[in-house]
């Protein structure tokens, strides 16, 4: 039955018409996510309206392309810029930056497009063979489940913090209390909006990102001189990491991809927690947790093989059930409904030629995007040689474009250079930024999940802590907490931390 | 200094004039030969949404009608409010219409100090031609309710002790569950969730008891869920199968989700016809509801202008019927 549903979506893709739009796709996913302010979610939603026109299958083809390809293509920013091209990029930038400052840009970008077509791959497999299993599994996510997950994730910011905890604790709180902006999720209680309608929904996070992140790298870059390069060692070095590399990396790989398979399939968290949580998990499993953010090939390949592993993992909700794993795949969701699908078991029985020619396209990207990357990349890494004084007006300009995008507001791209100057200011007195960005995150999801556990827990006639032990997922995930905070704790206790500055 | 003759006053008089004659004939001008150029429609929701989808589907028809290029503009944010109140305050000349959703247009409006209220004062009906009725659903394997009664007595019986799944807060669907638990005695605890789907996968995983959504949902998660009741004067071409509220309790509730084409208020009488008649033209092309129904638009007979607009008082009379549920729930503060 599977086979035969196999053969008729291929039957469907391999045609010149849908192949042409297949690569259409990636390849202009990759340029989109490359680009800062431009960030994955958009580029879809941005397209979408263009597949209006288009067959379903050609529809959702070029769709499913320029998601993957968007989210490989963060990874060049990260890498070359010091400022994620997507959110999902945001993990690269600590070893990606680092190396390509140490004249090792192309390995770095190299690393990039194998951790990130691994962890693809093995996604677009799990997505055909294994959907509907591990959609049952997903189910069992309730709000419980999820509320200790988000607060799993938090435990990350000890690895993302570098030599100062409180520091990294700080920031995190701040991004905690910047993320209590706008409607509380469950009453509709307004907060901190000071009666600005754009705030009722708090402050767009991918403004705050491009804010933080891309405002204030050119501010830094126009600071240290116009006529300077970026780089200390003006070299780039070979691409292709090499097969030995390659082969020594294959469990992180393998791992990483699997977390982002694992968070990808949940509806809630998406491509830029996996990243994060697999960074954090193949720091705490290496011998050398030090070396991280200093340039080591792990700390590149952990994130980009998890936020490609999303891919075909949020797509594993979003086809069975209709449920969008993240903001991408929401924007995808529109796609598929504008042309009269439903999404569901129906996907698979009435429209199954479709839908497996969309998965089997999956797997196309991977190729389509790879070799357009290994061709490419090496032209592109040559922006690391333009003159900061260049560099710097380019990236305001396209965050200003990628903030107005959003909304068609003015007022976001307010906002994103007042974070802008934040995250200057805040990288001045050496403060890490990252956990700002999780806890801009984890914050709401958090607040979401307790306020409808409350809630439940109440109607059901128990207290909230009784809830939590009795569902055994959430039950699972407390003691993961548990554990991940006292590893911290034990580590920060009886070891020197001597890594680089957290971002 | 000159001195002022009575004829200098006759001439400045008589251009004055003419030049006012001038004026109005060119506005009368513009009225007529509207329109001349792009009209804008604006979304108050995200790309990809439903009422985006419905607004890409309808522009190919207008432009016919009109004769001019339609283009959409998403304005999300606020529930809507950022567009809408966008909508209420764009030149009034018939260049800008945009789509306003009901009952959450008349929610937020209850909820906070909006733009654009009182509605009918700051906006102008041109038609509407979608409306998705609420549904009511439980998961297929719950023994416990065969039929809507048997929920409705259960609440009665058990109140508060249901937790009902709902897009919201301040959604259709929540308004729909306060007209049940206000003609019942019913009475669930909501818990909001964002989306429909959302709130369905969380029926479908036990963690709630009860769904109240749209007619495409029932659809959409036929395998693990079923609809009990629809809440609509008789049954939904769209799902044939599902008996309305009347027919299972004999209680009458009419709970939809509504998609109507409105502009800012103000437009010249002829330009506001124009726009009518290409409404009414678009929506009741044969292709058109071919196209709809195939894309499962949910369509209902188009009412245009003045009967537009009773629906929007009908809207607001029963929000404001059920404002002390919303209030005591605290979801609107008094």
């Amino acid at each position: 039955m599977m086979l035969e549903n196999i053969a008729q979506g291929a039957s469907v893709i391999f045609t010149p018409y849908n192949i042409f739009f297949c690569w259409l796709g990636s390849s202009a996913g990759l340029l989109l996510g490359a680009t800062p302010g431009i960030s994955a979610t958009m580029s879809i939603a941005l397209l979408v309206p263009m597949t209006f026109a288009l067959s379903p299958a050609t529809g959702l083809i070029m769709l499913g392309g320029i998601y993957c390809g968007a989210i490989y293509g963060g990874s060049i920013a990260s890498i070359l810029l010091r400022t994620p091209g997507t959110p999902a990029s945001a993990a690269t930038v600590y070893d990606g930056y680092a190396m390509t400052q140490k004249g090792e840009a192309g390995k770095a970008l190299g690393l990039a497009i194998s951790a990130s077509v691994t962890g693809g791959f093995m996604s677009a497999l799990v997505l055909l063979f294994a959907a509907p299993q591990v959609a049952k599994v997903a189910l069992k996510f309730r709000s419980a489940e999820m509320f200790w997950l988000v607060i799993f994730g938090l435990t990350i910011v000890a690895s993302v913090t570098g030599k100062s905890i409180v520091k990294g604790l700080i920031t995190a709180l701040l991004g905690l209390v910047l993320a209590t902006i706008g409607m509380h999720p469950m009453t509709g209680f307004m907060r901190f909006s000071f009666g600005f309608a754009s705030l009722y929904d708090g402050i767009p996070f991918i403004v705050a990102l491009i804010g933080l992140f891309s405002i204030s790298q050119a501010m830094v870059l126009v600071e240290r001189g116009g006529e300077e390069k970026q780089v200390t060692v003006p070299r780039i070095g070979r691409v292709f990491p090499g097969w030995k590399l390659l082969y020594k990396l294959k469990w992180t790989m393998i791992r990483s991809a699997l977390i982002g398979i694992g968070i990808g399939a949940v509806p809630g968290p998406g491509a830029t927690i996996s990243a994060f949580v697999a960074y954090d998990q193949a720091k705490r499993l290496s011998k050398t947790p030090e070396k991280f953010g200093t340039g080591i090939p792990e700390g590149v390949v952990a994130p980009e093989a998890a936020n490609n592993g999303v891919t075909g993992g949020s797509l594993i909700p979003m086809l069975t059930l209709g449920i969008p794993g993240n903001e991408c795949t929401a924007a995808l969701l529109g796609g598929v409904m504008i042309h009269g699908l439903i999404p569901g078991p129906k996907l698979f029985t009435q429209h199954a030629p479709i839908t497996y020619a969309f998965m089997l396209s999956m797997i196309l990207n991977e190729l389509f995007y790879s070799s357009f990357g290994f061709l490419f990349v090496k032209y592109l890494a040559k922006m690391v040689l333009i003159p900061r004084g260049i560099l710097a007006p380019v990236i305001v300009v396209l965050s200003v474009i990628g903030s107005y995008a959003i909304r068609c507001s003015l007022t976001d791209v307010g906002f994103m250079l007042g974070m802008g100057l934040l995250g200057y200011a805040l990288r001045k007195l050496k403060f890490p930024l990252v956990p700002i960005i999780l806890g801009m995150i984890l914050g709401p999801l958090a607040e979401e999940n307790l306020a409808r556990s409350i809630t439940i827990a109440h109607a059901r006639g128990t207290n909230l802590l009784f809830f939590f032990i009795i569902n055994p997922i959430a039950l699972v995930f407390m003691i993961i907490t548990g554990l991940s905070l006292g590893w911290s704790i034990y580590k920060r206790a009886t070891t020197e931390v001597i890594s680089e500055e957290g971002l | 200094m000159r001195k002022f003759s009575m004829g200098r006053l006759i001439v400045l008089g008589v251009l004055v004039l003419g030049l006012s004659a001038l004026f109005l004939s060119g506005m009368a001008i513009a009225e007529r030969e509207y329109p001349t150029g792009p009209v804008r429609l604006t979304v108050s929701y995200a790309a990809g949404g439903s009422t985006d989808a419905a607004a890409r589907m309808l522009i190919p028809y207008l432009e016919k009608e009109l004769g001019v290029p339609v283009w959409v503009q998403n304005l999300p944010g606020a529930g809507g409010e950022i567009g809408w109140t966008t909508l209420s305050r764009s030149k009034p000349d018939g260049y800008t219409i945009g789509f306003i959703n009901m009952p959450a247009i008349n929610l937020v409006a209850a909820a906070r100090d909006t733009a654009f209220e009182p509605i009918l004062e700051n906006f102008d009906a041109i038609g509407v031609n979608i409306s998705d009725p609420n549904t009511i659903m439980v998961r297929r394997d719950d023994e416990r309710f065969n039929t809507v009664n048997d929920l409705i007595e259960y609440a009665k019986q058990n109140p508060g002790e249901l937790v009902l799944g709902a897009d919201g807060p301040l959604s259709d669907d929540q308004l729909a569950m306060y007209k049940i638990e206000q003609a019942t005695g019913a009475k669930f605890t909501y818990v909001p969730y964002k989306g429909g789907a959302p709130a369905a996968k969380a029926l479908m995983g036990a963690e709630t008891d009860v769904l109240i959504s749209n007619c495409f949902d029932v659809l959409q998660f036929e395998e693990h869920l079923k609809a009990l009741a629809v809440l609509w004067p008789e049954r939904y071409p769209l799902i044939p199968d599902v008996p309305t509220l009347q027919e299972e309790t004999g209680i009458e509730i009419v709970g939809a989700s509504t998609r109507g084409v409105c502009a800012s208020a103000g437009i010249p009488a002829g330009v506001l016809a124009k726009l009518k008649q290409a409404f009414y033209a678009a929506t009741t092309n044969p292709e058109y509801i071919k196209e709809a129904t195939e894309r499962n638009l949910t369509l209902i007979e188009p009412r245009i202008g003045g009967d537009f607009g009773k629906m929007i008082e009908d809207e607001e009379r029963a929000v404001g019927e059920l404002l002390d549920f919303f209030v005591e729930a605290g979801y609107i503060k008094k």
